[in-house]
């Protein structure tokens, strides 16, 4: 069932931890991301199912044959590199066709597949260019055509669109997800950049210091993290404290306002300080008003800092009782956003409020 | 408007264009000019033709030959240490100790060259003696550093060091990930030098075999001091003709010259030739 | 990072690593050992002392001082002109005329075409005879040294400085200096030049030592062995331990010069010779 299996993998340079207790288990044509800052560990896991790293404990199991001590040329692994890694002296047909050149497939078979993959790529006219004659994008999609024409049991993807411009990254993205899911071909996916993760992923690994925070989808990922770094990485938060106004209860004021928490802080005394996170987009901005609002939301009332208009949203920097708070809302053009210096009622559900482990 | 600015803009080339003139286009067009000119002023191919006299092509026989085998032993020579220094995991220290060495060795050459060569092999030398200690008899051999093999030793002191400064970056310049996509692709270690490393190395190697081709053709000190009249040059029988020793026939001396330049000026067109070739793929 | 080294890789590294120290080494301390046997069975530094003392005749000072200092003053000549003539040029081109870019790529490769020798012999036959008799007098036979050397240097100094100056953004920083009121000479030498500062030391330092001990040139345009090359040579006719000292004495200089570029130009990968033979 399962088609790729990394079981409690470790790796050290020197006494340094790069990885450590990593366990994966991928299903044929899943598509996962490593997602982590950097130094997370995340490339050393990709480059040893590559096989350019050897694990100094565990195992990778693929299709059902460890393949952890094997060398990387016999692992029909592909990888794209986030520097293209284009070989310079062939032309993009030669590039494509170069795996199957070395696995002895007849010229003109080699010239089918190259064709298909220009196809797949849309780079039909393109095929007697130096890699030196294309742009960014275009040896991107060359180096994603070069790794899967050999039909490669697992693609390896260490950071393909880091170097390439936010409008082309957005639009080879999509069309990485569409080749992978039209070939069926799973894929491990290596990348710092949250938002990629997220779109691209069946389900997305957070990595840090070398170990795994969290896996799973990226919806569960952005919506119930499991630590605190999860919480972080994945999104903007904002932290808000106050203190618990009886011994085990859910209720902490904030300021002068009190503010409901959706579970009740077992164990923790009153009066102690308490901090809960917040995503931007869970608070609604409203005009201050006097009528009572809905009782089974929280109210605190913020003064605008900053208002940045980003067309379908709008971001606010606000403060409540000395804490800055980002908060976005859907752009209205019945009603234009609050000014800076302007005093705001911001509504929020206690089900956001996500608490802090361990403060 | 414009025109007027572009026009003034070139006058900024008339100090390089006078020293160009004067240091190199004029002296060597007057030796192509009068190597075709006779005693009387009229033109003649009769000098170019006296260069075809079996003493004078003997001595571009032997310059070319020194040439060639220095060129292509350095070459080699050099590269290999290039890529030890650069791929082998030697320590840091290493690499640049190298480096400093060649670039001494590079620009050593001349007559102390001819004199350290001497020392170590000649006759009385220092390897020589220590050799005949070990049961070698050099010279008994039939060695000799006076000779053209003893001159290409000497020449190789400079050339694989010249090599190892130009090749180096290029070693360099391969990137690893050249190395892990061949990997992946399924290529082992001969694939990727056979199909990715050798082929990106190639224009730097054909250029640079071609610098040292020059270097040593053109060379003069080194020989004059080690093989003196021994070993005849082309550039040793033009230092005769300049000093005007044997036979001096100017009209001569002046197809010798070009001689020299005609075959260094093929060297480059070869070069930029395979060049071009071998790197349509650069920008 | 780590890469997979293999010990065969590393083994035959140190092979050829020490077969070509070997090379390179062996002849300078067999030299240097030769320099120190002047005097029977013990080593000794006479033939240095000799070389420092021995003089011409009774009131000229030894002629290593007088020859060194002559071909340090040409390199130094050199230098001056060198800089003077091809760092506006190559600056005005990269500036102005890219259009005559690849000439001047011409310009520096002929050099490669024409050597020392059929140099010297060029200048002999070219400015011997009036109208420009230059080797009439000991002034105008040292501009056609100058000249000559400039010649065989030019490639290496066009190319350090046409690297240095793709470094920098030079047409912003010229435009920057215009516009505050700069002209041009104090935009090449307060501007550019300091920004080719690394480029332009290197360059000089190469060309010095190539230039304090060529020979060709030097031997043919002053056939009295006024220069330091010619001087070596004649040594090396006369005497038996001097030459070997001279040896010493050369490298070390050529030494100098490569480590203080190397100071200089510290990470740079430019290939640091020029070549005249």
């Amino acid at each position: 069932m399962d088609f790729l299996i990394l079981n409690d993998l470790r790796k050290l340079y020197g006494s340094a931890v790069a990885v450590e207790q990593f366990d994966l288990r991928m299903s044929r044509g899943e598509f996962v991301s490593f997602l982590g800052p950097s130094g997370s560990g995340k490339t050393t896991t990709m480059r040893m199912v590559a096989g350019f790293e050897n694990p100094d404990r565990g195992t990778i199991v693929l299709d059902g044959m460890d393949i952890t001590n094997l060398q990387p040329n016999k692992r029909k692994v592909g990888m794209v590199f986030q520097s293209y890694a284009l070989f310079p002296h062939l032309t993009v047909r030669d590039n494509i066709g170069f795996g199957l050149m070395l696995s002895k497939m007849p010229k003109a078979e080699i010239g089918k597949r190259v064709d298909e993959m220009l196809g797949l790529i849309q780079m039909t006219e393109l095929g007697q260019r130096f890699p030196s004659q294309l742009s960014g994008g275009q040896q991107q999609r060359v180096a994603l055509a070069r790794a899967i024409a050999p039909r490669p049991q697992v693609l390896l993807l260490d950071e393909p669109l880091s170097a390439l411009d936010a409008k082309i990254r957005v639009g080879l993205r999509a069309e990485i997800r569409a080749i992978q899911q039209a070939l069926g071909i799973t894929t491990i996916y290596v990348t710092h950049d949250q938002e990629e993760a997220m779109s691209l992923s069946d389900r997305v690994v957070v990595m840090s210091h070398g170990r795994v925070e969290q896996v799973g989808t990226p919806y569960a990922i952005y919506n119930t993290p499991a630590t605190t770094f999860v919480a972080g990485f994945v999104g903007t938060l904002n932290v808000l404290q106050g203190t618990l106004t009886q011994t085990g209860g859910d209720t902490l004021r904030i300021g002068s306002t009190n503010v409901r928490l959706a579970t009740k802080m077992e164990g923790r005394k009153a009066d102690s300080l308490i901090k809960f996170q917040l995503r931007p987009e869970a608070i609604t901005p409203h005009p201050v008003t006097d009528l009572p609002g809905n009782p089974a939301l929280n109210y605190l009332n913020a003064r605008v800092e900053g208002v940045t208009f980003l067309g379908a949203v709008v971001r606010m920097r606000v403060n409540v009782n000395d804490s800055p708070l980002s908060v976005d809302t859907f752009n209205n053009p019945r009603m234009p956003p609050p000014q800076k210096g302007d005093t705001v009622q911001l509504a929020f559900d206690p089900g956001a409020c996500m608490s802090v482990a361990a403060v | 408007m414009p025109s007027r600015r572009v026009s003034l803009a070139w006058v900024g080339l008339v100090p390089f264009l006078l020293f160009g003139l004067a240091f190199l286009i004029y002296p060597a067009s007057t030796i192509l000019a009068r190597s075709f000119i006779d005693k009387d002023g009229g033109l003649t191919l009769a000098n170019v033709f006296a260069v075809f006299e079996p003493s004078l092509l003997d001595a571009y026989g032997a310059s070319l030959q020194i040439s060639i085998v220095t060129a292509i032993g350095g070459a080699i020579m050099g590269s290999l240490l290039a890529w030890a220094v650069s791929m082998g995991g030697l320590p840091h220290s290493v690499r640049s100790v190298v480096v400093t060495v060649s670039s001494v060795a590079a620009n050593f050459g001349g007559i102390p060259l001819a004199f350290a060569f001497i020392t170590l092999l000649g006759r009385t030398g220092a390897l020589t003696k220590f050799l005949t200690v070990l049961g070698v008899d050099l010279y008994g051999l039939g060695f000799s550093i006076y000779s053209l093999q003893g001159l290409m030793l000497a020449y190789l002191y400079f050339q694989f060091p010249l090599m190892v400064l130009i090749m180096l970056p290029a070693f360099d310049g391969l990137k690893r990930e050249w190395r892990e996509a061949t990997a992946s692709l399924g290529g082992n270690v001969v694939d990727y030098w056979r199909h990715v490393g050798l082929p990106i190395l190639l224009p730097s190697f054909l250029g640079s075999t071609v610098l040292l081709f020059g270097n040593a053709f053109g060379a003069y000190a080194t020989a004059e001091a080690l093989t003196g009249s021994r070993v005849d040059i082309i550039t040793r029988v033009i230092s005769r003709q300049i000093r005007g020793d044997v036979l001096y026939n100017p009209g001569l001396s002046y197809a010798l010259a070009l001689g020299m330049v005609v075959i260094l000026v093929a060297a480059i067109s070869i070069y930029s030739l395979l060049q071009r070739r071998a790197s349509r793929w650069r920008q | 990072m780590s890469s997979k080294n293999n010990p065969i890789t590393y083994w035959v590294a140190v092979a050829i690593v020490t077969i070509c120290a070997l090379y390179l080494i062996v002849p300078l301390l067999t030299q240097f050992d030769f320099s120190l046997r002047m005097k029977r069975d013990v080593l000794s530094l006479d033939a240095y002392v000799s070389v420092f003392t021995t003089k011409p005749n009774a009131v000229d000072p030894p002629k290593f001082y007088t020859s060194l200092l002559f071909s340090a003053g040409m390199a130094v000549l050199t230098i001056a002109f060198s800089l003077l003539v091809i760092v506006p040029t190559t600056f005005w081109v990269n500036y102005r005329l890219p259009k005559f870019k690849p000439v001047m790529d011409l310009f520096s490769v002929m050099p490669f075409a024409i050597p020392g020798i059929v140099l010297a012999f060029g200048y002999l036959r070219t400015y011997t005879s009036p109208p420009l008799a230059l080797t009439n007098t000991d002034a105008g036979t040292a501009f056609l040294l100058v000249g000559g050397y400039t010649v065989g240097v030019m490639p290496y100094v066009y190319r350090s400085v046409d690297t240095g100056l793709r470094a920098i953004d030079i047409r912003t920083l010229t435009e920057a200096a215009r516009s505050l009121g700069a002209g041009w000479a104090t935009v090449i030498w307060k501007v550019i030049m300091p920004n080719l500062r690394a480029a332009v030391i290197s360059a000089s330092l190469i060309t010095f030592a190539v230039a304090v001990g060529e020979y060709t040139l030097a031997n043919f345009l002053f056939p009295d062995e006024r220069a330091f090359g010619s001087y070596i040579a004649a040594i090396g006719r006369n005497r038996i331990f001097e030459p070997a000292a001279l040896t010493i004495i050369s490298y070390l200089l050529v030494w100098a010069c490569v480590l203080a570029v190397q100071r200089i130009g510290r990470g740079s990968t430019q290939t640091q010779t020029a070549v005249i033979r």
